[in-house]
């Protein structure tokens, strides 16, 4: 009786527990998109099985978007990072994660810049991780854009996703 | 004293267990005559002494307890409201300004870093934008551009990170309140930017 007793009470502070760490985690709002969600205003990329690809034999620039979940004043990015493929060897593909003010067009923000090595050629999926970025009051918004380098001996640079956690 | 009354608990507490864990034991037999007490009356006069014990035992405990002072009264801790964006503007561009001035210069460093800034604009010109400075000494820059407009002036911003050809943070504000002009902060690869953002 009292070993049943003690592991119910084992059993109940162990779900409380886990309780507590659920309620934490659920503060965190993480999303991973796929990188064809990201657009491009000339006919430089194709889109295939959830990529954005440079097709064309000069650097794309693509915009990608960030649906900000958390809109209340001081909230923030606590990471993000795209993974690309970078099949270029002498030109890196670069990312950066902005966070503007939505209410002023005379323009201010923050901004995370990461790239690949220039002479990097592979196949290989490399994860460009950001630095955390604040949010700009409560219309402040958030996007990633992509120089993908051009086409090299015609393989196609290319963003295959991209993750953002906002607290 | 104390030990006979841990002997009737601990007495008490066998007999219910033994009771609970035999739960298709018969009911107890009705009580006998007087003359010859059940071992039930011998419990239940053990017993009462108990509640008379536990009862002297919490009317001490409450003596103590209101004797004792009241424990300080823990003040609301002030909400501080969050800064408008600009507030927030205004302590980045502060904390930058002041993080530049305080560093010293790293001659290797920064004047590497100006000459390729400098190269890359050069190979990679944004129409309408020049960069009226560029000063950089051990973990940060600080560039100027003048655009002929805004939408020069973007431009130019969305050039920046292929301008500055390594890793880096960066903040960015109007200069003097002209949306045309830029001040930006940018920082040597693997420097986090100095506005207390992990606070």
């Amino acid at each position: 009786m009292f070993k049943l007793t003690i592991a119910a009470f084992s059993i109940t502070a162990t779900l409380a527990s886990a309780g507590v760490a659920v309620a934490e985690t659920d503060a965190d709002d993480r999303k991973i998109l796929s990188g064809n969600f990201c657009q491009n205003e000339n006919d430089e990329v194709r889109y295939w099985r959830g990529r954005t690809e440079n097709k064309s034999a000069t650097t794309a620039y693509i915009d990608c978007p960030i649906t900000r979940d958390i809109t209340i004043t001081g909230g923030k990015l606590t990471s993000a990072w795209a993974k690309v493929v970078d099949r270029s060897a002498v030109e890196s593909v670069e990312c950066t994660l902005w966070s503007q003010d939505g209410n002023d067009i005379s323009g201010w923000g923050l901004l995370s810049s990461r790239r690949t090595p220039v002479s990097h050629a592979s196949e290989a999926v490399l994860t460009l991780a950001f630095d955390p970025l604040d949010s700009i009051g409560g219309f402040g918004y958030y996007s990633i854009d992509c120089n993908l380098a051009a086409t090299y001996n015609g393989a196609r640079s290319a963003i295959l996703a991209y993750m953002i956690t906002e607290h | 004293m104390k030990k006979t009354l841990l002997l009737v608990v601990g007495g008490l507490a066998a007999a219910v267990l033994w009771r609970a864990s035999r739960p298709d034991a018969p009911p107890p037999p009705p009580a006998q005559s007087s003359e010859t007490p059940a071992p039930d009356l011998a419990v239940r006069a053990a017993l009462a002494n108990v509640r008379g014990d536990l009862d002297r035992l919490e009317a001490r405990t409450a003596t103590l307890a209101a004797a004792a002072p009241a424990p300080e009264a823990t003040p609301a801790r002030a909400a501080s409201p969050a800064p408008s964006p600009e507030e927030q503007r205004a302590a980045y561009a502060t904390r930058l300004a002041a993080a530049l001035a305080a560093e010293p210069f790293d001659a290797g460093w920064a004047r590497a870093a100006e000459a390729q800034v400098r190269a890359q604009i050069a190979a990679r010109p944004a129409d309408g934008v020049s960069v009226a400075s560029i000063e950089c000494r051990t973990t940060l820059c600080r560039l100027q551009l003048e655009a002929e407009s805004t939408d020069a002036r973007d431009e130019g911003l969305r050039a920046v990170p292929r301008w500055v050809p390594w890793d880096f943070d960066g903040f960015y504000q109007p200069t003097d309140g002209d949306p045309r002009r830029v001040t930006l902060y940018v920082t040597r690869a693997e420097h986090p930017l100095a506005i207390g953002s992990d606070e």
